[in-house]
């Protein structure tokens, strides 16, 4: 046993053999000492994960000892857990055991791993193969072997051996699936044949048939619940993985499409027209083919009137539908050829059937039947919508040819649909829709987004009068949604009525659809000003921003609600109020930034709720507020920034430098220059100002405009002392080389008045000049600046207008200016022969801070 | 501070691996694509037989070299369109469509491909099979550029007359009731001469602009085709691009000279305010610009003369000459110069496009049953990783929670399993105790008859008594467990 010694602290490597060795005589169950309370079996694991106890994780400075001491925990942890794997006489000391062994084969040492994942495959997998042993043995051994399997899938020269394993799992896997009557146990083997087929696709290769076999009989046999369902429908869109080529993708999409077809004829028979079965047989089968009679044991055209299993049959159908959404968002390793036409076709078919009769059926359908479908259609139509959200999603741009079809049927259903979990939907594939296809879409989907968001946002009174008479969710989806239609048309007329009595309290009292609702157009209508915010002047949109602001100013009148957690839910995505705040906020600041034509009107209310949105600390709002805040400062204040190369004084010096030397050269265009051009450059050279004032004025004022405007978006941290820098670069720009080197440090007033006295050509550095005026004013001229910067509101126009202006306001601002034109007024006195353009560009610079 | 700009540029190249240049001219066929590294200026690859109109070669997804032909003596009557992947340039794909065709355009994922011919008709393709989706009359004259909007579902074109149509992809390639929304979304004929240069700004996607032979360039905005704004120039522009950062735009003109002007779309609001924005002029080709691009070097000028200029973005200087020397330059095109290595480092790419021959006219509708070719992304294994590990801990907990409260069968199987095993056990700990009893109890008879023999010898009580005590205990210890 470990010596004793004191550690050092909680991260000290000497603590790791030691808590191991205390779970293993404490918390471990061993041949005498009982499990206990499997509680512990979860404390034991978080604290092998949260110290990585079984990693053996060798650092240099380890002595040997500890080395070793730790090694021989892990051993005896093993010797342990391996031990109590293989006796059969005590279920849950075995159960446990396992459970810690797929933790320690995640957890341990790649070599560890490595010499012994045979052994313990070994033994996990006699008790997959045993029928004997209990439920929990079987799911944990699963689980572990699953985790085994993962964990080799890692070690890329062990795919060979994993995939001959993984091939021994086949079977007994599916034994498992067709023999044992617990969903739990079937829920730790399709998590252990997800697993296979997902890393070592090679070992199914054998077993295809075999296994698609027993997963559709399973999906078809009805006896799954629903979240079983789903997860055999996963394994079912896994499975052409495994072969990877796009013959066996399209083969299994067309069986699951025939029998989803076969199905829904047979469901909706009375309902729709004959002619659908013929039409999908027509684009899925190719022309030559004979359709097959019966798929996985199923006949594809059966009568049944039996209420159960058409049930039995929809739930098929939904969990079919899930396999394909599946194989279209999954990954693939080749390119596929995806049937598009079927899958409208069939979105289509369902989504056009109500429950409403064809004229020509209605006496052939009883009643009682026609309620049965009416109750089961909603369910149907979620499904249905998640198919086309994979649609989409799956075949991205190359959706275009069928944008426009899709377009008809989601605007077609969006008259129809009166539920609001299925508009929640249709609204995301909206959303979906406009983000992907862009502009293009905006233009066919604008008006309709616009008009039913509309009706959706101001449904006030609805809720209302749907919170009189209560109807919990679950209901409204199973309500027949002919009554729900007939009753939304007609309650229109009071919901205006009622809409104004209404305030904010009865908005908090909504059922959690009506906000998820109202979220979801929120969001479609974000999304449509992002894309096509320049349609807003051809359509509603602008009703829209009123809607919003409305919206905003109502819903946080009554103060922001809170984000409270939702420890209580078991699923916590049920949307609450404070997401609708948030989604109201964001479509705002949407319209807010969207492209128009004059300043948005309700700017100035908008951001005080920003502002006062802000203050609410730690909440996703205030992070949302300061984010538009930031976003709609570039809206107040525009800025059309200089291309300042990268945001350094010198680089901006380099483009006024470029500039008047391609001005300075309009005349000759040699091939002989290019290389003078090339050396000179790069040392940052003016010419001298001879030639250089010689050319238009409209050269220098936008030079100027290029330097003033990044002096004043230099962060005001910066700017007391980057300005003065700039400026006097500029300035000595005008010198020649010699000085540009020293103008480095350009703090130093003597080396600048040397310069100055030596050429008599002083055009700017007149305020560092003046025998008078040290550093001091240096400082006090760039301290102007600052505040320029922090009051940039009026600065930018000013500026835009001097660079428009050009020239003129170069002679009126010396007029202007007070201190700094005095300042000059000695210089320009000595020197008088300086032409104005040469002038206007320290006189604007210099101007600058006065301006304001 | 010049050190510190050029380390981030040679940054940038890094990221991306470098570019290389692409260049074509219409001379004729013999002259071929000349491909350069634009940082060393080397020449990395010459691939014969080509010769393209003006916009007619592009880069298709990084993967292919498009380029259509130009057909001079019209012999075969048809024109061709070439494809060469640049990992194996030497194999191209040579389409023949019905009429020549002169500007290409392709969608930025490489799935559609439009091209325009002279006789104002526009075909447009899917690129994977080859479909022609739709061919239609366009303009009256010949189509002289062609390019998408951001998002792809905007197709811009301009002709020979100065006519620039704005369609919609959307009713473009409607298959199933054709002509019933009208697919022309807008048309202007503002330019009075030939147009030579679209392109769409990434601002939103609202806004393209224009250029054209009369010497201007407009902005326009996408959706309702409100002109914003007009640059007027000396002579007429033939090539236009944009700054990356989209403060300039930069025209060539038929002099050779480049003007650069400022883009500000978003300030001037008048559309008859003519912005004089112009900034300065590079000088330096002594033909035509034919087309113009930014790389991260720069900008990079064609021209008629023959050569191509990389100019520095900052000082807009030339850096480096390309001579082409086989005449005038007509297309450029950058590449990753990745995208040339023969994939031998066993690199995925991320996706492989696929590429069918171009079909000469549009399938009938039985045979467009086959659908469409979607392409799948490949898997990552980092992300099954995690759903697996979720899924242990879940399970672990379901089934500790299923043990605590022992609700369902299998739970309470288990259960009884433990009971069982546990009153097994103390039966046999039991019995085990009782024969230690026993064995004890015999020991001490035999202890006690010893004693009594002893005791006859000498009478000693208290000795006795404790010896009795040590013998009790242990077994009231056994009893205990």
């Amino acid at each position: 046993m470990a010596a004793l010694e004191n550690l050092k602290d909680m991260y000290d490597v000497a603590l790791k053999p030691r808590m191991l060795r205390a779970l293993l005589k404490e918390d471990v169950p061993d041949e005498k000492k009982p499990l206990g309370t499997p509680l512990k079996l979860s404390r034991v694991v978080s604290t092998i994960q949260t110290f990585k106890l079984l990693a053996e994780s060798i650092t240099g400075s380890m002595d040997d000892k500890l080395i070793e001491r730790w090694k021989s925990a892990v051993d005896d942890w093993l010797n342990r857990l391996l031990f109590l794997v293989s006796s059969s006489t005590m279920p849950d000391k075995c159960w446990a055991a396992i459970c810690l062994l797929g933790v320690t084969s995640q957890e341990c040492s790649s070599e560890r791993f490595l010499a012994s994942y045979a052994v313990w495959f070994d033994k996990l997998l006699l008790h997959i193969q045993s029928p004997a042993d209990s439920q929990f043995v079987k799911v944990a051994s699963c689980t572990s072997i699953s985790d085994l399997m993962t964990r080799l899938a890692g070690f890329p020269n062990a795919k060979k051996n994993g995939t001959s394993h993984a091939g021994k799992l086949i079977q007994p896997v599916l034994r498992l699936l067709q023999e044992d009557s617990s969903e739990n146990v079937w829920e730790g083997a399709l998590h252990l044949l997800r697993t296979v087929i997902t890393f070592f696709p090679a070992s199914l290769h054998r077993h295809y048939d075999s296994v698609e076999a027993v997963i559709a009989s399973k999906i078809l046999s009805g006896k799954c619940s629903i979240n079983m369902l789903k997860k055999l429908a996963y394994c079912l869109a896994l499975l052409p993985k495994s072969r990877g080529d796009d013959d066996s993708w399209l083969s299994m999409m067309r069986k699951i499409l025939l029998l989803v077809n076969g199905y829904l004829t047979e469901i909706f028979h009375g309902l729709e027209e004959e002619t659908k079965w013929d039409e999908a047989v027509r684009l899925l089968v190719p022309p030559g083919e004979i359709t097959p009679t019966s798929l996985w044991g199923q006949n594809l055209l059966e009568e049944t009137s039996d209420r159960a299993r058409k049930r039995s049959k929809l739930s098929s159908v939904s969990a079919l539908m899930h396999s394909c959404c599946t194989m279209l968002t999954t990954s693939y390793p080749v390119q596929v050829t995806v049937p598009v036409r079927s899958f409208l076709a069939l979105i289509e078919r369902v989504l056009m059937v109500d429950g409403s009769l064809p004229h020509a059926m209605s006496p052939f359908v009883i009643a009682s039947e026609q309620e049965f479908i009416c109750t089961e259609l909603p369910v149907l139509h979620s499904y249905t919508l998640d198919l086309l959200t994979s649609v989409v999603k799956g075949i991205r741009s190359q959706l275009l040819p069928h944008a426009a079809y899709v377009v008809r049927l989601v605007k077609e259903y969006f008259r129809r649909c009166k539920l609001s979990e299925l508009r929640t939907k249709i609204y995301s594939i909206i959303k979906m829709l406009l983000i992907s296809v862009g502009v293009g879409i905006a233009i066919y989907l604008a008006q309709e987004v616009v008009n039913n968001a509309l009706l959706d946002l101001n449904l006030n009174g609805d809720d209302a009068s749907s919170s009189a008479n209560p109807m919990a969710p679950s209901e409204a989806l199973l309500q027949p949604c002919r009554r729900k239609r007939k009753r939304g048309a007609s309650g229109s007329l009071e919901q205006k009525y009622d809409a104004i009595s209404l305030d904010v309290e009865a908005s908090k009292s909504h059922p959690t659809t009506m906000i998820a609702v109202k979220i979801a157009a929120l969001e479609a209508l974000e999304a449509l000003l992002t894309v096509g915010g320049a349609l807003r002047s051809d359509s509603k949109l602008s009703k829209v921003d009123n809607l919003l602001i409305n919206m905003a100013a109502d819903c946080c009148k009554g103060g922001w609600a809170n984000e409270e957690s939702n420890s209580f839910l078991p699923n916590g995505s049920t949307s609450t109020h404070a997401d609708l705040q948030l989604a109201i906020l964001r479509t705002l600041l949407a319209s807010l930034l969207s492209p128009s034509c004059v300043r948005p009107p309700h700017l100035a209310q908008s951001l005080e709720l920003y502002r006062r949105g802000r203050q609410e600390t730690g909440t996703k709002l205030s992070e949302l507020c300061s984010y538009a805040l930031l976003v709609l400062e570039v809206l107040i204040h525009p800025r059309a920034l200089p291309l300042a190369g990268f945001s350094s004084e010198k680089s901006s010096h380099e483009v006024n430098g470029g500039l008047q030397e391609i001005g300075h050269r309009s005349s000759d265009s040699d091939d002989v220059t290019f290389e003078r051009w090339l050396g000179s450059c790069k040392e940052t050279d003016t010419p001298a100002d001879g030639p250089g004032k010689n050319i238009n004025s409209k050269m220098p004022s936008e030079n100027l405009g290029v330097q003033a405007g990044s002096m004043a978006t230099k962060s005001p941290g910066q700017s007391k002392d980057e300005p003065a820098v700039a400026n006097a670069d500029v300035e000595m720009g005008n010198f020649g080389d010699e000085i540009i080197v020293e103008s480095q440090q350009v703090q130093e007033p003597i080396l600048q008045l040397q310069g100055f006295t030596s050429l008599k050509d002083a055009t700017v550095s007149v305020v560092l000049d003046d025998p008078k005026i040290p550093e001091l004013e240096l400082t006090r001229v760039a301290s102007g600046t600052g505040a320029l910067v922090s009051t940039d509101k009026e600065t930018a126009p000013v500026e835009a207008g001097m660079v428009d202006r050009g020239s003129e306001i170069a002679s009126t601002v010396g007029s202007k200016n007070t201190t700094a034109s005095a300042l000059k007024e000695t210089v320009f006195g000595s020197e008088s022969d300086h032409d104005s353009s040469a002038e206007s560009l320290p006189d604007i610079v210099d101007a600058d801070p006065d301006s304001d | 501070m010049r050190l510190s700009v050029s380390a981030i540029r040679i940054e940038r190249e890094m990221g991306n691996g470098g570019e290389a240049l692409v260049a074509c001219s219409d001379r004729s066929m013999g002259t071929g694509i000349a491909i350069w590294d634009i940082r060393t200026g080397d020449p990395l690859l010459h691939i014969p037989t080509c010769a393209s109109p003006p916009h007619g070669l592009l880069c298709l997804g990084n993967q292919f070299l498009v380029a259509s032909q130009v057909n001079k003596h019209g012999s075969v009557g048809g024109g061709a369109i070439f494809t060469w992947p640049l990992k194996k340039s030497q194999s191209p794909l040579r389409s023949y469509p019905i009429e020549a065709i002169g500007p290409i355009s392709c969608t930025m994922d490489g799935v559609y491909l439009a091209g325009g011919a002279p006789s104002g008709n526009v075909y447009i393709w899917e690129v994977a099979n080859g479909r022609l989706l739709k061919t239609w009359r366009a303009h009256h004259k010949s189509l002289k550029c062609m390019a998408f909007s951001n998002d792809d579902s905007v197709l811009i074109s301009g002709s020979d007359d100065g006519m620039i149509c704005v369609w919609s992809m959307v009713s473009l390639l409607d298959m199933e009731n054709l002509e019933s929304s009208p697919s022309l979304l807008h048309y202007s004929s503002e330019h009075r001469s030939s147009i030579s240069g679209l392109l769409t700004t990434s601002s939103a996607n609202s806004t393209f602009i224009s250029s054209s032979l009369d010497g201007t360039c407009k902005a326009w905005d996408l959706v309702s085709g409100r002109l914003i704004q007009t640059q007027e120039h000396p002579l007429g522009i033939t090539a236009i691009v944009l700054h990356p950062a989209e403060r300039f735009l930069l025209g060539g003109s038929i002099d050779g000279r480049i003007f650069v002007s400022v883009l500000n779309i978003g300030l001037v609001d008048d559309p008859f305010v003519v912005a004089e924005d112009q900034l300065f002029v590079l000088e330096g080709h002594k033909g035509s610009i034919t087309a113009l691009a930014f790389s991260t070097l720069g900008l990079i000028s064609a021209s008629e003369d023959g050569t191509v200029r990389l100019w520095d973005a900052i000082s807009w200087v030339t850096i480096r000459r390309f001579n082409y020397q086989k005449g005038a330059v007509t297309n450029l095109a950058l590449i990753p110069h990745s995208s040339l290595l023969t994939s031998s480092n066993h690199q995925r790419v991320p996706y492989q496009i696929r590429l069918s021959l171009l079909e000469k006219c549009p399938q009938p509708e039985a045979n467009s049953s086959k659908g469409t070719v979607a392409l799948l992304h490949s898997c990552s294994s980092l992300k099954d990783h995690q759903t697996s590990l979720d899924f242990r801990t879940n399970s672990l907990n379901h089934q500790i929670f299923e043990m605590e409260e022992a609700h369902t069968p299998a739970a309470l199987q288990m259960k009884l399993e433990t009971s069982i095993d546990n009153r097994m056990w103390a039966t046999r700990m039991t019995k085990h105790v009782m024969e230690i009893n026993k064995h004890l109890q015999s020991r001490l008879l035999d202890l006690m008859q010893n004693r009594l023999l002893w005791s006859a010898e000498d009478d000693s009580p208290t000795a006795r008594k404790s010896k009795k005590l040590k013998i009790g205990s242990p077994s009231l210890e056994g009893e205990k467990l």
